[in-house]
């Protein structure tokens, strides 16, 4: 569908897609050059979207497909500029899944620059407070780790290192180890857990447990749901039972 | 003998686009493909069915988004005229075709089906396809449950009870609005379920919802009969879980039935394999290639040399598929009945539009897998709410979260293409409760403001944009239509901090997004999320 679609297109339009989708240099020159070039980088980014969609996912993707990414129909509506940033300081964390939260944050610069002022080498942190119960005071946290954030840095991709347990983030301000400032505190979040992720040994050795549980997460032909946490425990169960065999 | 409950979930469901202030919109093909292809072959299923006398009632979630589009009258006009110029595209095809007896006959019968969708919807329906539902819902052939009002992912809003109240009570105003009656069950969009969003629904009087099926695997406590009956969350509300092993028969792309070989393939359509010259008007302006339906080509495999699609051969396989689904029902139920101390209920949900859009068949095999089922004494189709009426005493348990998406959480409505909304989204959420604090009560011309600002903040919420960013590769109209909802709330929002009103501005786009014109702006109060 794509390979015809492109030869039709005049070459301005093709050069301008190609920009687009990042093709540089002598590419952009020569018409069948660049129609190989979008070519590639199309399939390649289609095939990398479909293996990583379950098949759900797959289905919902066809929902949509009216036409393949060259859609160029609204080229002439304006895009609608977005703030850059919100004047206040902020931090917020989202769960993506048991082991990672997106966290973003706004740093008011006047507060930025007021702290400037005051402090001789200001750096600026994440700190990661991980509890074993929820809404606990931040002294309260079980663990905590540190990340170091640049001034124009806005959001991050954070490890949570325990599933079942309570996240909460705070935005820190820092100079040396003498001075630490809390700007804000993130919401808290749970990572989720679940009975069975901490007693595979129990479900292993009950066996109507194991039908059922068995019968919730695999299909007949022994295909997973696409759950990390059942990933997990599947593959826990199956190593148990390897060691088993081959003690 | 035991019996085995079969519980049947059809969710239905698209974005509200609609753009008055283009001739021809493309994505409003999104609709137009789906009432041709999935509805309205639905509800001839349906009718079918009870002409013949088969017992069954099938849940459907439909979204007020979609519900609006079909009611919307502009939207009503568009659908006809696209189903008519696909009738003068299948005229063509009949004439180009004449030389080749198999395609020909394949041109006829599409568009002898254009034409029947047409007469359908003019004459059969007169182009009221709500009242359709309703009948249906009359006639106890389907059970109706609602969902998000435009469908946001909810997790990624936990934040911010209020704007999950807001989705859910917009959506009950819209269904009740329509389809008057309030509906008892909830389809959390893309099943994104986490702890606590029972408390939302309760308060709402809704009493059960839908988990992934490690929503209850992975639960605070053992599920005493697995996933085979619903457990009841501490404050009473309902989790019904999906059975994977037997919605899988259906998804699976390589082994599911719909990727049989001799079915139709989806993607090979005229309007891409045509000269422009004659597929043109067809298509999309300008020059923009697009579906047509008119799909001469069986799956055939993992080739580009397919073989020509045969009518007759794809229906004998939705019978062995549907009598292999049957089967397989039947063998999860034995495996399950020395498991667990009652007759188990298997949850099995789909999106609608998998059937007839995609699996070009499917509307067939789930008509030949109801007729089945009603022909097997150890099956029997059944509602949740007949189910709890059966068996009103469950486990209570703790669903944790989950979702049917890549990975079973939230990775597919938060990941590096579109992580980047919720900075914003969130932002005009908190300015929203703000303004309904600060404007407590209005009434007339700052009314329509606020309410135009909630209207804007439930639109951008939906779960399709990010859903299309994470799985398209340029900038597209999704990342547009965030972009525009966001831009119109700040227009809102900056017009009310100044004290100004721009009326016409106002005008147009509320003429733009009609969508729930009895909204409140009073959803997004602090209060109602703490109704004590």
């Amino acid at each position: 569908m794509i390979d015809q679609r492109l030869e039709t297109m005049p070459m301005k339009r093709l050069r301008c897609i190609g920009e687009r989708l990042g093709v540089k240099g002598s590419e952009l020159n020569n018409r069948d050059d660049l129609i190989h070039a979008i070519e590639e980088i199309l399939e390649e980014r289609y095939a990398e979207r479909q293996s990583s969609n379950n098949e759900v996912m797959k289905f919902k993707g066809t929902k949509y497909d009216l036409i393949d990414d060259l859609c160029t129909h609204q080229e002439s509506e304006p895009i609608h500029q977005l703030p850059s940033m919100y004047i206040e300081t902020s931090v917020h964390m989202m769960l993506r899944d048991p082991y990672w939260a997106y966290v973003y944050w706004n740093v008011s610069p006047y507060q930025l620059e007021e702290l400037k002022e005051a402090r001789s080498s200001l750096e600026l942190k994440l700190r990661v407070h991980e509890f074993s119960h929820p809404r606990l005071p931040l002294s309260k946290n079980r663990d905590y780790f540190d990340i170091s954030i640049r001034e124009d840095d806005a959001s991050w991709y954070v490890n949570l290192p325990k599933p079942g347990s309570w996240y909460v983030v705070s935005l820190l301000a820092v100079d040396g180890e003498s001075w630490q400032e809390t700007l804000a505190s993130s919401n808290e979040i749970y990572s989720p857990g679940g009975y069975w992720l901490e007693r595979t040994d129990e479900l292993k050795h009950d066996e109507r447990e194991l039908a059922l549980f068995h019968s919730a997460v695999t299909d007949f032909s022994g295909h997973e749901v696409d759950s990390l946490l059942v990933k997990h425990i599947l593959k826990q169960l199956e190593e148990a039972k390897e060691k088993e065999s081959h003690p | 003998m035991k019996k085995g409950y079969i519980e049947l979930v059809l969710h239905a469901h698209l974005p509200f686009v609609r753009h008055p202030e283009y001739p021809r919109f493309l994505e409003e093909n999104w609709l137009f493909e789906a009432i041709t292809e999935t509805y309205l072959p639905l509800f001839r299923m349906c009718y079918n069915l009870k002409r013949d006398g088969v017992p069954f009632c099938i849940t459907l979630s439909i979204s007020p988004t979609l519900t609006a589009m079909l009611a919307d009258p502009l939207l009503k006009e568009r659908y006809a005229a696209h189903l008519e110029r696909s009738i003068e595209l299948g005229m063509k095809e009949v004439e180009r075709t004449k030389g080749d007896e198999k395609q020909n006959r394949l041109a006829k019968f599409y568009l002898a089906l254009y034409e029947k969708t047409l007469f359908e919807y003019n004459e059969i329906y007169r182009r009221d396809l709500i009242k359709a539902i309703r009948d249906l819902e009359a006639d106890g052939l389907i059970n109706l449950i609602t969902n998000g009002g435009t469908h946001a992912f909810l997790p990624l809003y936990q934040e911010y009870p209020e704007a999950v109240q807001a989705q859910v009570e917009t959506a009950l105003m819209s269904h009740v609005s329509y389809f008057r009656k309030k509906p008892k069950g909830f389809w959390l969009p893309e099943c994104g379920y986490y702890p606590g969003l029972e408390q939302i629904l309760k308060r709402n009087d809704l009493t059960y919802f839908f988990t992934a099926s490690h929503g209850i695997a992975l639960a605070n406590g053992k599920a005493e009969r697995g996933i085979f009956a619903p457990v009841k969350c501490s404050n009473g509300v309902h989790a019904f879980a999906r059975s994977f092993e037997l919605s899988q028969a259906v998804w699976s792309g390589e082994d599911g039935y719909p990727a049989d070989y001799v079915y139709r393939d989806f993607y090979r359509d005229v309007g891409y394999d045509l000269d422009m010259d004659y597929i043109g008007p067809y298509v999309h302006e300008p020059e923009v290639r697009a579906f047509t339906g008119y799909k001469y080509w069986a799956i055939t495999g993992k080739t580009d040399k397919k073989e020509l699609y045969d009518i007759d051969a794809a229906k004998k396989r939705t019978g062995e598929h549907a009598q292999n689904f049957l089967y397989s029902i039947r063998r999860s139920k034995s495996r399950t009945s020395d498991l667990i101390d009652r007759e188990p209920c298997f949850v099995i949900p789909f999106d609608a539009e998998l059937f007839g859009h995609w699996w070009f068949e499917g509307v067939d095999w789930l008509e030949q897998v109801i007729r089945g089922a009603a022909e097997d004494e150890e099956l029997e189709m059944i509602t949740p709410e007949q189910y709890l009426d059966i068996y009103p005493d469950n486990q209570q348990l703790q669903p944790a979260v989950s979702s049917w998406g890549n990975d079973g959480y939230c990775s597919v409505w938060i990941d590096g293409s579109n992580d980047w909304i919720y900075r914003h989204i969130h932002k005009c959420i908190e300015r929203m409760i703000e303004l309904v604090e600060r404007f407590p009560g209005q009434e007339s011309l700052k009314k329509r403001f606020l309410d135009h600002a909630a209207r804007e903040v439930l639109l951008m919420m939906a779960s399709d944009w990010p859903f299309i960013m994470s799985n398209s590769t340029t900038m597209n109209y999704a990342e547009r239509r965030v972009r525009e909802h966001i831009h119109n709330f700040n227009i809102v929002y900056d017009n009310l901090c100044r004290n100004t009103v721009d009326t016409e501005w106002l005008t147009r786009t509320e003429k733009k997004f009609s969508i729930f014109p009895d909204i409140d702006y009073q959803v997004f109060s602090r209060r109602k999320r703490n109704p004590l």
